[in-house]
């Protein structure tokens, strides 16, 4: 249906694992994205933009699928070109510096742009060598994707780059959705409901928990917590362990928390580690399941913090 | 969403009703109709063109995709010289609503589909390309024809985008004389009327109900998905059709309508709105003289929660005014109707895997889809220019040229000798798909069997998608794995042809991601395979059912199941064009039909190991 508005935040109905990964990635950049993989019409991209808006008043810059290299990199201004006038104009990699850089529908995204992102989010360098120029710049965004599972996954690599992933349904339950559809009629006519306000409250709280987040340490125990959860599932690299951990901080500062402890680890367990899995080569993401849930817990059943 | 299926007496003053909302909710902006010709698509949008007109559009235009667009031709390339550029197919001129016709969904070019999910549903598009970066307001409406036999091979994903989804209505029986008449009568004089002028002042939210939201639930209580779009469809269907009667309010009985023309929610609802709308001359849009066009559907099902005859009799009628806006195909009969699924609610059958991704062979290709830039030449067409370099080559001479023909500096001329195009790797069009099915294999002797294929696969620059099944380092033993290269030289197929075998066989899998990935080749623009060649290496003894492989997980005993899967895959296999089939048996085998059935329902030449070498 038409986004005419994008419904605030405090709106949005159900979908708590989404909105938690979200608000955690805000609290703590350094995990580097969130991929919203979903069924159709579950509100992925509703749900992102308004939370793009909740925490900077402007909706995200988008990386449409069908941009070309030079804007995303940057290139010549054509029009100013043509004047004769050789001007550089920067490209939307520069201009989400310090900032979301939404990709809708981002398993559809041609290949060369994805090797253009992995590049740039591996070293927060764009280094850009075409059309006589050669520029550098550092750039870091929090690359938020969303994705229809049934046009296929991402590669392993791409999917690395996000920290979390969360694997969103429809809402099932009738109540939600009939809350939905008020909701949206509601905004629709132009019914507040003072949602605005209650949005710049979450915001403030949002600044506030980055900052305890910051201060906060993580326990040596969570930590060996970390490690074995990322081998247990066999994750490649370090950069599972390093989410795990960020991320149960990020939790704990949300949940106003004044330690980060197992039960937090736990709760961020699926969000970082469904997408670094071994998957059978070729297939799409298997659903975390009852049984991965019972990996966790017994894996950190030695925890003590 | 799947619901049984169900009459759906689509009339033409329903049909019109529907296009009607279309015109007046902008939430609406897509139409899918099931069975439509691209004439009765053409009076569809003259209908539409006049909705939106008296609903307070400024300027109606339309265009039409097919399967050749490309991104330039759909976006235009912006800020080059007047006479360059195009506006692009789908960037109307300011003001205009544009009315994008798809005469085949299945047949559209991948750029416009895949601009189609991104632009359907959205109320601003956001354009990053050659240089132009804007964010333009979506005003259009898209109008697609989908043939009802092609419905598999488009992605779901693209259906879904389409808020409003309905079967066209089949036309009633008329004398040839009456269709020569109506053909000669001139358009203007064939117009049908749109909404009533009144739309267009009553504009405005209508507001909605509790009452039309819980009958929108109780309409939509077998969806279990939890899509909550259709839903949202109804609704806006509904806040349309109130705006259209007159109505303040959006109430149950509005829904109740909306869920009618929709053909969702209960039989008994659905017969009490058609009661209400009886008297349906009173509403702007109806024409009296078109009530009473039930479709005859032989196919017809009725379920056992619905209640009320149901006419399978074709109404036998003349031509009225209402039948401009069928066309004039006579290919269209009762015959031809499908059973009558709710389109809005219909889930189609598994699809092609992946279908709105660039094909996997564009790895290494640009988005312009002609295979990666490596660099740029002079130009001896003026096919894939490259025009910033074409721009760079022009630029010092601009003041000479200037100059010389007397005109105004901010004119930029260019001569042939400047024109660059796009140096590009050259594409394969061939596929080599070769399916091993590694449980059948007793020794290497089946690989001399293979030669002649790879060598051919060699000199054709073939891609190769290697499908691996019954392996012994299977992730997952009850799946096949699919395996892909650049072409036969890369030295990872050397070792799958030699991969020691595992227990299960999950061979109806192994087919059918050999059918996905030969349909993806094939599906996907000018980069598209032209050619495939598919080997199968197999004794034909499946022994893990499809189900089975999808899940991951065997909750149930196989049986023969797993054969009769493999076959159904085959006969799927069979029916692709520009592929040829092979079926290597590679070796002795106590059930020697199996292989031949197997190559029976794929129609594929069979080659035995043994017979070479005995």
């Amino acid at each position: 249906m038409k986004n005419m508005n994008v419904l605030p935040w405090s709106s949005i109905v159900g979908q708590t694992q989404l909105k938690n990964a979200l608000m955690m990635s805000y609290i703590e950049p350094r995990i580097s994205g969130v991929l919203v993989s979903g069924e159709r019409g579950a509100g992925k991209s509703t749900i992102v933009r308004a939370f793009a808006r909740m925490v900077s008043g402007t909706l995200p810059v988008t990386l449409p699928i069908n941009a070309t290299e030079d804007r995303v990199v940057g290139g010549w201004d054509v029009g100013e070109l043509l004047k004769s006038v050789p001007r550089w104009k920067p490209g939307l990699l520069e201009e989400a510096n310090g900032r979301m850089l939404y990709v809708d529908e981002v398993n559809l995204l041609d290949d060369h742009i994805v090797n253009i992102i992995l590049d740039v989010t591996a070293s927060g360098l764009l280094r850009v060598e075409r059309e006589s120029q050669t520029r550098e710049s550092r750039v870091r965004f929090t690359l938020v994707g969303t994705m229809n599972p049934e046009e296929g996954t991402l590669r392993p690599q791409l999917l690395d780059r996000f920290g979390l992933m969360v694997d969103v349904r429809g809402l099932g339950d009738t109540g939600q959705r009939r809350a939905v559809l008020d909701t949206v009629m509601r905004s629709a006519a132009g019914i507040d409901d003072g949602a605005l306000a209650k949005d710049e409250a979450m915001r403030v709280e949002l600044e506030d928990a980055k900052e305890r987040a910051a201060a906060m340490s993580v326990p040596e125990p969570v930590l060996e917590g970390c490690v074995a959860l990322a081998q247990r599932f066999q994750a490649d690299g370090h950069r599972g362990d390093v989410t795990l951990a960020l991320a149960s901080r990020a939790l704990a500062a949300l949940q106003n928390s004044n330690r980060v402890t197992r039960d937090h680890l736990c709760s961020v367990a699926a969000l970082v580690l469904q997408h670094r899995r071994k998957m059978p080569g070729q297939r799409e993401l298997l659903p975390w399941s009852t049984e991965d849930d019972a990996s966790v817990a017994e894996t950190l059943s030695d925890v003590r913090a | 969403m799947r619901q049984s299926p169900k009459h759906f007496p689509m009339s033409v003053p329903d049909l019109e009703r529907l296009i009607d909302c279309v015109a007046v909710s902008s939430a609406l902006d897509g139409l899918l109709v099931y069975g439509a010709s691209g004439s009765q698509l053409e009076s569809l949008a003259d209908r539409l063109a006049r909705g939106l007109l008296q609903a307070g559009a400024e300027a109606v235009d339309r265009v039409w995709l097919g399967a050749a667009e490309s991104e330039d031709l759909l976006w235009g390339v912006a800020d080059l010289p007047q006479g360059w550029n195009g506006r692009g197919l789908l960037v109307p001129p300011p003001n205009t609503t544009r009315i994008v016709i798809v005469p085949d969904l299945a047949r559209l070019s991948l750029a416009a589909a895949r601009a189609g999910v991104t632009m359907l549903g959205a109320s601003h598009v956001r354009i990053e390309r050659r240089g132009r970066s804007s964010v333009v307001p979506v005003h259009h409406r898209w109008i697609a024809s989908l043939p009802d036999a092609t419905g598999s091979s488009v992605s779901r994903h693209l259906v879904d985008r389409f808020p409003v989804r309905i079967r066209m209505p089949v036309r009633p029986i008329v004398s040839r004389l009456d269709i020569l008449r109506e053909a000669l009568t001139h358009p203007e004089q064939r117009a049908l009327p749109g909404p009533s002028q009144g739309v267009r002042e009553r504009g405005g939210a209508r507001i909605v109900t509790d009452e039309a939201i819980e009958q929108t639930m109780s309409c939509m209580a077998s969806n279990v998905s939890g899509n909550v779009r259709e839903s949202l469809a109804l609704l806006e269907v509904a806040k349309a059709l109130a705006l259209l009667d007159a109505k303040p309010s959006v109430d149950a009985n509005t829904v109740r309508e909306a869920a009618r023309l929709l053909d969702l929610g209960k039989q008994s609802d659905r017969d009490e709105a058609a009661a209400d709308s009886a008297g349906a001359s009173a509403t702007p849009s109806s024409l009296g003289a078109s009530a009473d066009f039930t479709r005859p559907d032989p196919m017809l099902v009725t379920p056992v929660d619905e209640c009320g005859a149901s006419n399978t009799e074709p109404n036998v009628r003349l031509a009225t005014a209402g039948d401009a806006l069928l066309g004039t195909d006579s290919q269209i009969d009762g015959a031809d109707a499908p059973a009558g699924a709710s389109p809005q609610a219909e889930t189609l059958p598994p699809h092609e895997y992946a279908s709105l991704r660039m094909p996997w062979r564009l790895a290494q290709v640009a988005s312009s889809g002609r295979g990666t830039i490596i660099g740029t030449r002079r130009a001896e067409t003026t096919r894939d220019l490259a025009i910033v370099d074409t721009l760079f080559a022009a630029a010092p001479m601009q003041s000479l040229r200037r100059a010389a023909l007397e005109q105004p500096p901010t004119d930029i001329i260019l001569r042939r000798s400047d024109l660059r195009s796009y140096r590009r790797v050259p594409l394969a069009t061939e596929l080599f798909v070769l399916v091993i099915d590694y449980t059948s294999v007793v020794d290497r002797e089946w690989l001399d069997s293979l030669i002649p294929f790879l060598r051919h696969a060699y000199a054709a620059r073939a891609k190769v998608c290697v499908i691996k099944v019954g392996a012994k380092d299977a992730t997952n033993p009850l799946r096949a794995e699919r395996v892909l290269a650049r072409n036969v030289l890369v030295p990872g197929i050397a070792a799958l042809l030699d991969a020691p075998a595992g227990s299960a066989t999950p061979l109806a899998d192994g087919l059918s991601l050999a059918l996905q990935a030969i349909q993806q080749s094939f599906g996907h623009g000018r980069v598209a395979a032209r050619r495939a060649t598919l080997v199968v290496v197999t004794d034909g003894r499946g022994n893990v059912t499809l189900k089975a492989s999808r899940e991951g997980c065997l909750t149930e005993r196989v049986g023969r199941q797993g054969i009769e899967d493999a076959r159904s895959v085959a006969r799927d296999l069979r029916a692709l064009t520009h592929t040829k089939r092979v079926l290597i048996n590679p070796g002795p085998t106590l059930l020697r039909d199996l292989p031949l059935a197997l190559a029976a329902a794929l129609d594929a030449e069979i080659v035995r190991v043994t017979d070479h070498h005995g």
